[in-house]
């Protein structure tokens, strides 16, 4: 039926938690503490921390200058999760290997993202071309999904260690296989032909250690794991193939049928059943394996073809089957026999079959797939935001409940907001791109625009107005529209079936460091709570100037005099007339 | 070298083809594109005009919505270099617009809003909601209009949605899907109307709610309505909202099922089955329906599915002094056929009907919107983005011209007491329409049940009694055997000639629906002409002995056979030879090796899941003799 197959890789393999102790060169300005924060709208590049626990701290003072810290274990191929926090201004980076650095930066302000900025690939250098040229081969993220300083964002990188020689000689270049920052894929298939600027002494290993900068300002790490994947794929060789034609349900008695055409091949993506009608093909051949292990090989037919797999020996009788084909063993090192059974169910469908194997620190490894498939998939159709800067459609919710009525509003600065229409809440800000509207554009399409950067939730389905209890004020409301202020500033109107008139403009900062909102609320006269995030751990950075450390959010309160209340269910401000308040991230 | 004679050859070929058909047409009758030219309206490269809206505005500027969410103001829309302002965008699939009291009114998927541009610098950005509906957020929750009533207030028809697990099943989820609603200035919604499914094409003509409807569950064809408050049109999914205290329409879900199987039936796991059309299954029309429920509403005019469209879209009027002859009627477009229709609407005993006949096809993309131009052009708006069409553009702006020459055509047609009389825009030969043969008229209705689609059943021929020719030649009384009230009756003037030309009518066939047959005086019959005696005389002996012909059992039909086989059958309206439609082209079927007799049953009973990338099911077509379905399915084959 043409689907594209796609296996979770769920691996159960244990991770290596990196802790201060597993590095080197701490000169003193690295310390472990409990907890960490910063006052983003400082440019004092300072984070501020208390207690001594798990969370490592490069806090560099005049006395113990900032130094880099180099693992003592060395790492190949490997997925590695950070997650950090830069402090306002600060600079830092994740060398891979010692050698291959990815940028970390306060790029909080950023319209446009360059290789410099934060996740991106870090220049090379040579030192011999003139001033300008110095700098080559950097790769910029592909779109600004940085957060706000003083908040934690993860950078995920898939890793490929280079390859050498018995001989010491490269033969292949290092290779980040994808990179995501706070989500988002910011990179993929991105060759490094060398160490970028600043990388160790020693040039290109198969194995290094992860360097992290020290030098250029205060960052904080919660959390560096790495997943080492060093073990080799089984191999399929020594591959013989019958093929038989004609239409097959079940397997036949071998002895009864004359194949067309019989050979050997050294992989599956050189068949050629010499036939275009449908046929039935047979493989046999040994299945090499490096490395003990589990391994799960799936197969499947396309076109609700049939297929059969058996790996090592078996009594158990082969049968052919439709859909997904798994067969999970666990080999010792050496060669085990496979049979693999292969029918083309009309004419008219593609040749060939998909065949992987993915096990425990392993890249998941492909090694059939059929030829001339059609992708039912389409053309992307990303919303322009010069054409488009403020879109209606329904708004998908992470638990996959639909916002009927939802608006999403862009600005040039790159920060942009959905809204819902009919419970006048902010649903989710994000940085990055604007909107993907392939499934509501496309074909007949279900109505729904997907954010495309890093997205902060912020209500699902949450009744804006509540009662000193925090319980929800039920009230009938309809929406009376919007004015388009300017670049992503929306006023608001609802009326209540009591008559309350609600005003609630909501606007982009001109930087994009967040939204300020003002709410007026005329016709009451009931002290009410909006909740205006979600989120429960709450500290005040400076006055009036909340950290929502769980929601990665900072509250501004703009009204003099106003607290924050912590709910159950998020952080609530109070009502009668008017409030107003930024959000930050 | 080989592979080159061969083209050289087939072009040769078909340049000897071509030549023929050229000669030939010389001595056709005018058709279609002689009277009624299609022409663009020039919009900047890259414009995606996916319309869903199109409205005239004061000036004679045009208003056009996309439903990709733009609405765009056109400047001199008739003219070579029209100007196109963009003036609101990011609209959630707007399906109709409105230019009403100063302001741009249009229709999104969940309300009615109302454009101004407050800081004058040519755009909207004032968006104000009118009226804001309910919507559980399924893709198929379209909403269409404003139509604007007499007396100011907006008409806007609602989709249905589709059960999860009965996916072939209209629900309406939230109040008040699959309803016409009418919504006043102040944004009060009265629920007006239900029934609907997918009701694409609202519409106020002469002041009066009309609409058009979609084939699906529980609508045996499209047709054109017209909807009095409380009326109900057919699809039960709306009822769910007829407790709501200002609901007008008392009948339940229950009561309707209590008259309309809804077929709710489950297999041994304990899901749901799809209903099938069963050909020998008891069934009730519509209008037997209508007896015990009388909330019905009979369509005023069944567009027979396959023949006037296959989803229907918006019913305009024809201004009194436009078109000449055809002023004061009505158009309808169809999304699938890329075409539009022509409706001669009457009332009889109180109650709109009238006949349907083909107007003008050709056009790029699915026709879903119309509007006049001042210059009695009319602007036609089109997509058919996820639906499919006989115009295998996705999209498009078109004008349609008449150059002001009269084609031959049935002006109007009326039932009488015994028959009916239809009125020719130009006198007819006398011989020829004194001649029954020259008429041909056959009815049928359709099944009410939750099937999608129905065949046409109750299929009756009427034996031509007699005819009447006015002394001015433009008129032709026809009396038949037993009309039979509720039925389409195709009308079929093939014989007829116009009087100075010989020429044939542009469009042959009209389908009458006999809501009500009128009182009134009968025809006085007279005798049939001798030549009808003379006939079987004349009739050639069988040569079945001497010349055995190839058995029908092998021979493939020839190109002229299958062309009348595929359109008599209404396969063309969904089908090309070469090129994937709203159905896969035939040369495609012809690849999945069918035998012949597989094919059969698949027109009979179609399997949707084996295309997956067709959006629109086809219908059970049983009613296609298998004699004939044999024939078309060796030609397909031949195919390959």
């Amino acid at each position: 039926m043409g689907m594209v197959l796609i296996f979770s890789a769920v691996s159960i393999q244990a991770q290596t938690k990196l802790q201060l102790s597993s590095f080197e060169n701490n000169k003193g300005s690295w310390s472990e503490v409990t907890k960490v924060w910063s006052d983003p709208l400082q440019s004092d590049h300072v984070l501020l921390s208390e207690g001594k626990g798990s969370i490592i701290l490069n806090s560099p003072t005049k006395k113990k200058s900032g130094t880099d810290i180099v693992t003592a274990e060395k790492f190949g191929d490997s997925e590695v999760t950070l997650v950090y926090m830069m402090a306002p201004g600060s600079n830092s980076g994740m060398y891979l290997q010692g050698q291959y650095e990815v940028q970390l930066l306060d790029s909080w302000s950023k319209a446009e993202v360059k290789a410099g900025d934060n996740g991106g690939i870090y220049e090379r250098w040579d030192e011999s071309k003139p001033d300008g040229q110095k700098g080559y081969q950097g790769y910029a993220p592909r779109q600004n999904a940085s957060k706000a300083p003083g908040i934690w964002q993860t950078l995920k990188v898939y890793f490929k260690a280079p390859r050498f020689s018995p001989a010491g000689e490269k033969i292949e270049n290092a290779r980040i296989v994808s990179a995501t920052l706070n989500g988002v894929t910011i990179h993929e298939n991105v060759e490094l032909f060398g160490p970028t600027r600043g990388a160790m002494e020693g040039g290109e290993v198969a194995e290094g250690p992860i360097r992290i900068q020290g030098d250029h300002g205060p960052i904080a790490i919660q959390s560096l794991e790495v997943k080492l994947y060093d073990t080799p794929a089984p191999e399929f060789s020594s591959i013989s193939y019958q093929v038989f034609p004609g239409s097959f349900t079940e397997l036949p008695a071998e002895n009864t049928l004359k194949p067309s055409s019989t050979g050997k091949i050294a992989a599956f993506d050189e068949f050629v059943a010499g036939l275009t009608t449908s046929s039935l093909s047979k493989f046999e051949g040994t299945i090499a394996v490096k490395k003990a292990g589990n391994y799960t090989f799936r197969m499947s037919v396309p076109n609700n073809g049939l297929g059969a797999m058996q790996i090592g020996n078996s009594s158990d009788a082969l049968q052919l089957k439709q859909g997904m084909i798994v067969a999970e063993k666990a080999l010792q090192a050496g060669e085990v026999p496979f049979t693999i059974w292969v029918s083309k169910p009309t004419d008219w469908t593609a040749q060939g079959f998909y065949l992987m194997a993915d096990a425990d620190a392993m890249w998941q490894k492909t090694y059939s797939e059929p030829a001339g498939m059609d992708f039912w998939s389409s053309d992307q159709i990303l919303v322009d935001t010069r054409e488009t800067p403020v879109l209606r459609s329904f708004i998908e919710l992470p638990s996959r409940t639909k916002v009927s009525h939802g608006i999403s509003v862009s600005s040039k600065s790159g920060t942009h907001y959905s809204y819902d229409l009919n419970s006048n809440q902010v649903i989710r800000v994000w940085r990055g791109g604007f909107l993907d509207a392939t499934p509501m554009w496309n074909e007949r399409g279900n109505g729904v625009s997907r954010p495309l950067g890093a997205v902060t939730e912020l209500s699902e389905n949450t009744p804006l107005f509540n009662d000193s209890e925090l319980s929800p004020v039920t009230k009938e409301w309809q929406a009376k529209g919007y004015q388009i202020l300017g670049d992503g500033a929306v006023r608001f109107s609802s009326k209540s079936s009591d008559g309350m008139e609600l005003k609630d403009q909501v606007q982009v900062m001109p930087d994009g460091k967040g939204i300020d909102r003002v709410l007026e609320l005329s016709g009451n006269s009931t002290p009410m709570m909006i909740r205006v995030a979600p989120g429960k751990v709450l500290t005040e950075v400076s006055d009036n100037l909340y950290w929502i450390e769980d929601s990665g959010l900072y509250l501004q309160i703009k009204d003099a005099g106003q607290k924050p209340r912590v709910g159950t269910d998020g952080i609530f401000l109070p009502i009668t007339t008017a409030l107003n308040y930024s959000l930050l991230f | 070298m080989f592979p080159l004679k061969i083209k050289l050859k087939s072009l040769t070929l078909s340049a000897i083809a071509l030549g023929m058909s050229l000669s030939l047409m010389a001595q056709e009758s005018p058709k279609e594109e002689d009277f009624f030219k299609i022409l663009k309206v020039p919009a900047p490269e890259g414009t995606l005009l996916e319309v869903g809206g199109l409205t005239m505005l004061p000036n004679g500027s045009l208003g056009v919505s996309t439903r990709r969410g733009d609405v765009f103001i056109v400047d001199n829309p008739t003219s070579q270099r029209p100007n196109f302002t963009k003036f609101a965008s990011g609209l959630h699939e707007i399906l109709g617009l409105a230019y009403h009291e100063g302001s741009l009114y249009m229709v999104q998927r969940g309300e009615l809003t109302r454009l101004t541009d407050l800081n004058s610098d040519g755009k909207a950005d004032w968006y104000e909601t009118i009226a804001s509906w309910p919507l559980s957020a399924h893709y198929h929750e379209y909403s269409f209009g404003p139509k604007i009533t007499p007396d100011g207030a907006f008409i806007v028809t609602t989709n249905v949605a589709f059960g999860d697990q009965e996916w072939w099943r209209g629900e309406s989820r939230v109040p008040y899907r699959g309803w016409t609603l009418k919504i006043y200035p102040d944004g009060k919604i009265e629920p007006y109307a239900t029934g609907m499914r997918s009701p694409a094409g609202p519409g106020v003509i002469n002041g009066e709610v009309f609409y058009t409807e979609n084939q699906g569950e529980y609508m045996g064809s499209g047709g054109l309505w017209h909807l009095e408050k409380g009326d109900f049109s057919g699809h039960p999914a709306g009822l769910s909202w007829s407790k709501l205290p200002n609901s007008p329409i008392k009948m339940t879900t229950a009561d309707f099922n209590a008259v309309v199987d809804p077929m709710k039936n489950k297999d041994e796991n304990g899901r749901f089955i799809k209903p099938e059309n069963e050909v020998d299954a008891s069934f009730i029309t519509l209008a037997e329906a209508k007896k015990s429920l009388p909330s019905i509403k009979l369509p005023a005019v069944w567009l027979p599915h396959g023949i006037h469209g296959i989803s229907n879209s918006e019913p305009i009027l024809i201004p009194e002094n436009y078109w000449g002859p055809f002023g004061g009627q009505i158009l309808v477009g169809d999304q699938g056929q890329s075409k539009i229709m022509r409706i001669m609407l009457e009332k009889v005993n109180g109650v709109y009907q009238g006949a349907s006949i083909d107007f003008r096809a050709g056009f790029q993309s699915g026709v879903l919107r119309m509007v006049f131009a001042e210059d009695q052009s009319l602007f036609v708006g089109e997509t058919n983005r996820g639906w499919g069409s006989a115009g295998d553009a996705n999209e498009g702006l078109q004008r349609l011209v008449w150059n002001r020459e009269a084609p031959f055509e049935m002006r109007t047609v009326k039932a009488k007491p015994d028959g009916f009389e239809i009125e020719f825009t130009k006198p007819v030969d006398k011989k020829s329409a004194e001649n029954l043969s020259s008429y041909m008229i056959n009815s049928f209705t359709y099944k009410y049940f939750p099937v999608y689609g129905s065949p046409p059943v109750k299929a009756m021929e009427h034996e031509i009694l007699g005819v009447e020719v006015s002394g001015d030649g433009r008129k032709v009384r026809i009396a038949i055997k037993d009309p039979q009230q509720y039925h389409v009756h195709r009308i079929s003037l093939l014989g007829i000639r116009e009087a100075i030309n010989s020429h044939e009518l542009v469009h042959a066939d009209a389908y009458y629906t006999l809501n009500e047959i009128p009182s009134g005086e009968k025809m006085v019959i007279k005798p049939k002409p001798v030549v009808a005696a003379a006939a079987p005389a004349t009739k050639p002996t069988p040569k079945a002995a001497t010349a055995p012909a190839k058995p029908a059992a092998i021979a493939i039909p020839s190109e002229t056979e299958i062309k009348v086989l595929l359109a008599k059958n209404t396969c063309t309206a969904c089908h090309q030879k070469d090129k994937k439609q709203v159905g896969p082209a035939y040369t495609d079927v012809a690849k999945r090796n069918y035998t012949p007799e597989k094919i059969v049953e698949l027109i009979y009973n179609p399997k949707p899941e084996n295309w997956p990338e067709h959006a629109t099911p086809m219908p059970p077509m049983p009613q296609v003799p298998r004699e004939e379905a044999l024939k078309i399915a060796r030609w397909i084959n031949s195919l390959k």
